[in-house]
């Protein structure tokens, strides 16, 4: 059996699987890793046995008064408004940009498109705002990785 | 376990939240309070932040709560945003470099190799069980934060692949997969960290 293949097993869970036993008598690298990782499980027993934080006195009235201050108006509204409203002033706040850039651009000669070192002094602002947008926007932060994409981040390279 | 009285009260209270009654929600509050502490705790693992994280997660399910659909247990539901919940605060403490990377003390790693050296691992004493808590903590902590989440609901909590594809919605086969993968992390990085002596072969019989 190779090296490798102890890791697989070892990673499956079990130090003390059987398959693996010959080996580790063997080679002392896999002995010493799988050494590692009963010490590592111990570890986690003992974590497991620590006593959780309770709650502070006043928690559950605390936490309605962030709701009542927080959710005005009524949760599903304000969530749809987040989404569109957000974006919408966003947009315009472009657009009014884009406009400003058109009217600074000097009136000699015919109209310029924005040359490539404005475009690329514009895209970081786009790319933090979607990436706002995915991260932020969803109540559920249902983000969590689901396929194998699993942390790509959403805006990484620009082209 | 819930009663089916309980069951049937909490489905009235997630029904009135779900119309956007506020005041419907705070039992449910102190219903799951604990195990939302628990949950966030055995993945985050700061004290002075678990409180915060915790309300935020509340605040987060009463927003969220009218996708609650009434197929999994309200917990399993309140279970997963909580751990979306961690996930993001973790990757966020990460992206602002606020990692809280500590070495192992010298008498921590003497520890650690005597309690590797002892013969029957159950009998740890005090500095060993502090030395393997350590060595624990500390590879959790240098663990990618969706690795922390899986490994903390598997290692710590104990749960079954099956039940943690329902907490976080994912097939058992995907849980199974990415476990594996976070557990060969977390080998290397165990491996590199603990510095058991390669000698004495760990699969030997032992008396
Ligand atoms: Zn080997």
């Amino acid at each position: 059996m190779r090296c490798d293949h102890v890791l697989e097993i070892l990673a499956e869970g079990d130090p003390r699987a059987r398959e693996i036993k010959e080996h580790l008598a063997q080679c002392p690298a896999c002995a010493a890793r799988a050494r590692a990782w009963r010490l590592a499980q111990a570890g986690f027993r003992e974590l497991a046995s620590e006593p959780v934080p309770e709650a502070s006195v006043g928690f559950t009235p605390r936490l309605m008064r962030r709701l009542a201050e927080s959710s005005r108006p009524a949760p599903a509204e304000q969530s749809f408004f987040e989404k569109v409203g957000r974006r919408f002033v966003y947009s315009t706040l472009m657009l009014a940009l884009l406009a400003l850039l058109a009217l600074a651009v000097p009136r000699s000669g015919p109209l310029r498109s924005p040359n490539s070192a404005e475009l690329m002094l514009m895209q970081p602002s786009v790319a933090t705002l979607q990436d706002e947008s995915v991260l932020n926007v969803d109540g559920l932060g249902s983000h969590w990785p689901h396929n194998s994409t699993v942390t790509a981040p959403a805006a990484g390279g620009q082209r | 376990m819930i009663s089916k009285e309980e069951a049937a009260q909490e489905a009235g209270w997630i029904e009135r939240c779900q119309r956007g009654e506020q005041e419907a929600f705070a039992p449910l509050v102190e219903r799951y309070r604990s195990a939302v502490f628990r949950v966030v705790y055995r993945v985050v693992r700061r004290r002075d932040e678990v409180e915060d994280i915790v309300q935020e997660v509340f605040i987060k399910a009463f927003t969220a709560i009218r996708s609650y659909n009434f197929q999994s247990s309200f917990q399993t539901w309140l279970s997963r945003i909580a751990l979306n919940h961690c996930y993001d605060y973790l990757r966020r403490v990460r992206a602002s470099h606020v990692t809280y990377f500590w070495q192992m003390s010298e008498e921590g790693q003497r520890n650690l190799e005597a309690t590797a050296e002892s013969r029957e691992p159950g009998g740890l004493n005090a500095e060993q069980r502090a030395a393997v808590r350590e060595l624990a903590s500390q590879v959790l902590e240098a663990a990618p934060p969706a690795d922390r989440v899986l490994l903390a609901l598997k290692e710590i909590e104990g749960h079954s692949v099956e039940e943690i594809g329902e907490i976080l919605d994912l097939k058992p086969s995907t849980v199974k997969v990415r476990l594996h993968r976070a557990r060969k992390r977390l080998l290397k990085e165990v491996s590199s960290r603990a510095r058991v002596r390669p000698g004495e072969p760990a699969g030997a019989p032992r008396p």
